[in-house]
């Protein structure tokens, strides 16, 4: 009886956090600074890191100047069977092919013109990422044996990465073995959505029809 | 029954106790059959401590005799460094090697009270036996009134600070184990009374207004990080040596990541060279690899300011073959290395630099990444997945 009260009053089973089998013991670590400018400020004084260990740094998450969240993020969306390298390639050179298209169309355009042509690329991929974000999402919910779809409202990082997941299906169905390549298609489709036009910008507008179509049964959210 | 002598014995043995009675007062006093096991206790406590200071003694005259030292020269680290001389023991537990230490340090505490006039234990909680866990107890008790209290006369007034009415820090530590708790309060108690104890604290850390007993629940806990002195978790920093032959400062440490292990060495007015088994930073043919190889650097600022020089047993399939080596073994992936390396020139950066510790600290390089291969399951077709569930 003694040994269980005393084992019951250890921190481990009073707390309230849950510890799950992470080797990263919840109580004692917390997560890592990795953009260079926080990293130079001084630290909060009731910041838990002043007394707790600090994760190891991920190994995508080096503070290099050309480090971009979203760009990441879709090298990320894009990987297949955890070939990431081949992923980086192919967003990176979709991104290249994007530059060159814009820099002809800027070399061929007038002075006036010359305004309006945007030739950072990654510029044109957040903003096309940015145009696909959908609204809503559809959920599947069984009720009575049936399942609905039912639309759900979402939050802005599962949106902007519902928008890379259909840009990427979208880009795998018309990419074929040699003819035609995922990077061109990808560098297309990026273009085009940045202009709010293009096949991931149906598909969203598709997903926002739907939703609304179902909104009677809204009311399955539980 | 026992006679004055007695009592006179326990008044020498008692550390506060008042003048005594006096000497003419030969009347025989009933004594309890608890204090008397008391008393006989203490005085052989006493006694059995005398023949043992005596033996130390002897034997710290005989041992600096042996080691051909001055008596006055063999102070505790001498009589340590002569005992693992003359009795070298391969027992992994530091407990279990020989040790000659004054009896003071390592013989059991006598528990002692104290007794008044009539040979009555004072203070009232004596016949608790366990006095002090008991007075902690009622403490806590009366400090979760008091908070109570506080906190019921002043909640909406502006006359405290508001931060005094809210709940007591006690992120990052933790209560202390009961064997400290046991040290602290020199006694000996139960799981049980310990358990009682933990509950009792984290009522009164539980309560609003609890805040302005801080002090006395911080003295109850312990940093979490505690087991290691820095806030490092894995390897501390290295020592900065010097090359005798180059005249140029220089760290070294061996880490590992996952299962790959690594030996590496950062010497300071380089060029910002990498010598991986005789790979540079160019035959690293994937960015990331190359980003985390740099990383230590960019954080702390020092980009082409130190030179790395690294070893290790096993090397990934996507590298060329090392120069100047045999055929390393091939496993890893393409981040293991890299992770090693980066592990090891953070904490030598850290040891030659000293200024970029706590960047590099808060960005996690000086963590050692505890993170493994789960291993695989029998009967399963990896570490968590099962096989497709079938009917017959």
């Amino acid at each position: 009886m003694s040994t269980k009260l005393a084992r019951f009053a250890q921190k481990r089973w009073i707390s309230s956090t849950t510890s799950t089998s992470n080797m990263y013991d919840p109580r004692l670590f917390r997560e890592p600074i990795s953009d260079v400018q926080e990293l130079r400020k001084p630290l909060d004084a009731d910041d838990e890191r002043n007394f707790l260990f600090v994760k190891a740094m991920k190994s995508d998450a080096t503070p290099v100047f050309y480090r971009d969240h979203v760009i990441d993020k879709l090298i990320r969306v894009c990987t297949k069977d955890g070939e990431k390298e081949t992923s980086r390639k192919n967003v990176l050179s979709a991104l290249e092919i994007i530059k060159r298209r814009q820099y002809k169309a800027w070399a061929k355009a007038t002075d006036e013109e010359k305004q309006s042509i945007e030739l950072d690329p990654f510029v044109i991929a957040r903003k096309g990422i940015r145009n696909c974000h959908p609204l809503m999402k559809l959920q599947g919910v069984t009720r009575g044996g049936t399942t609905y779809q039912v639309p759900f409202p979402i939050e802005e990082p599962e949106a902007e990465f519902r928008a890379m997941k259909m840009m990427r299906d979208i880009c795998r169905l018309r990419s074929k073995h040699g003819e035609t390549h995922f990077k061109d298609i990808l560098a297309t489709e990026l273009l085009a959505a940045s202009q709010n036009e293009g096949s991931t910008i149906q598909a969203k507008q598709e997903l926002h029809k739907t939703c609304e179509a179902n909104r009677a049964y809204a009311h399955y959210r539980a | 029954m026992l006679r004055i002598a007695l009592t006179r014995s326990s008044r020498a043995m008692s550390s506060t106790s008042p003048p005594a009675v006096s000497e003419s007062d030969t009347s025989v006093r009933k004594i309890g059959k608890a204090l008397e096991t008391y008393l006989k206790n203490s005085q052989q406590h006493v006694a059995m401590m005398e023949k043992h200071r005596a033996d130390f003694e002897t034997g710290r005259r005989h041992l600096a005799k042996m080691m051909s030292l001055d008596i006055h020269e063999l102070d505790q680290a001498a009589i340590d460094r002569a005992i693992q001389y003359l009795f070298p023991s391969g027992l992994t537990d530091p407990k279990a090697r020989p040790v000659m230490r004054p009896p003071d340090e390592i013989l059991p505490k006598f528990q002692r009270f104290t007794f008044d006039e009539e040979g009555k234990p004072e203070g009232t909680r004596f016949f608790t036996l366990n006095p002090k866990i008991y007075g902690l107890l009622s403490e806590i008790g009366v400090k979760t009134q008091s908070v109570m209290k506080f906190y019921d006369e002043h909640v909406g007034s502006r006359s405290v600070n508001r931060s005094d009415l809210e709940t007591a820090n006690l992120s990052g530590s933790q209560w202390i184990t009961a064997d400290k708790m046991k040290k602290k309060l020199s006694e000996k108690f139960s799981n049980e009374l310990y358990g009682q104890v933990i509950i009792a604290f984290e009522h009164l850390a539980s309560l609003p207004g609890s805040a302005i007993e801080q002090k006395f629940l911080s003295e109850f806990r312990e940093p979490m990080t505690a087991s290691t002195d820095s806030k490092l978790f894995g390897l501390a920093i290295p020592n900065v040596q010097t090359c005798a032959e180059t005249n140029r400062r220089y760290a070294e440490v061996t880490t590992h990541c996952k299962d790959t292990r690594a030996v590496v060495k950062v010497t300071d007015a380089g060029k910002g060279k990498f010598s991986i088994d005789g790979l540079q930073l160019h035959d690293f043919r994937h960015l990331q690899s190359r980003e985390i190889l740099l990383a230590p650097f960019i954080i702390s600022q020092t980009l082409g300011k130190f030179d790395v020089t690294a070893t290790t047993d096993c090397i990934s399939n996507s590298l060329p073959e090392a120069p100047n080596r045999e055929p390393l073994k091939r496993t890893g992936g393409m981040s293991a290395l890299p992770r090693a390396v980066r592990h090891g020139t953070a904490l030598c950066i850290a040891a030659l630099h000293p200024e970029s510790i706590e960047p590099l600290r808060l960005s996690g390089l000086l963590t050692l990444d505890p993170r493994k291969n789960e291993r695989s399951k029998v009967n399963q077709p990896g570490a968590r997945a099962k096989w497709i569930w079938k009917r017959r």
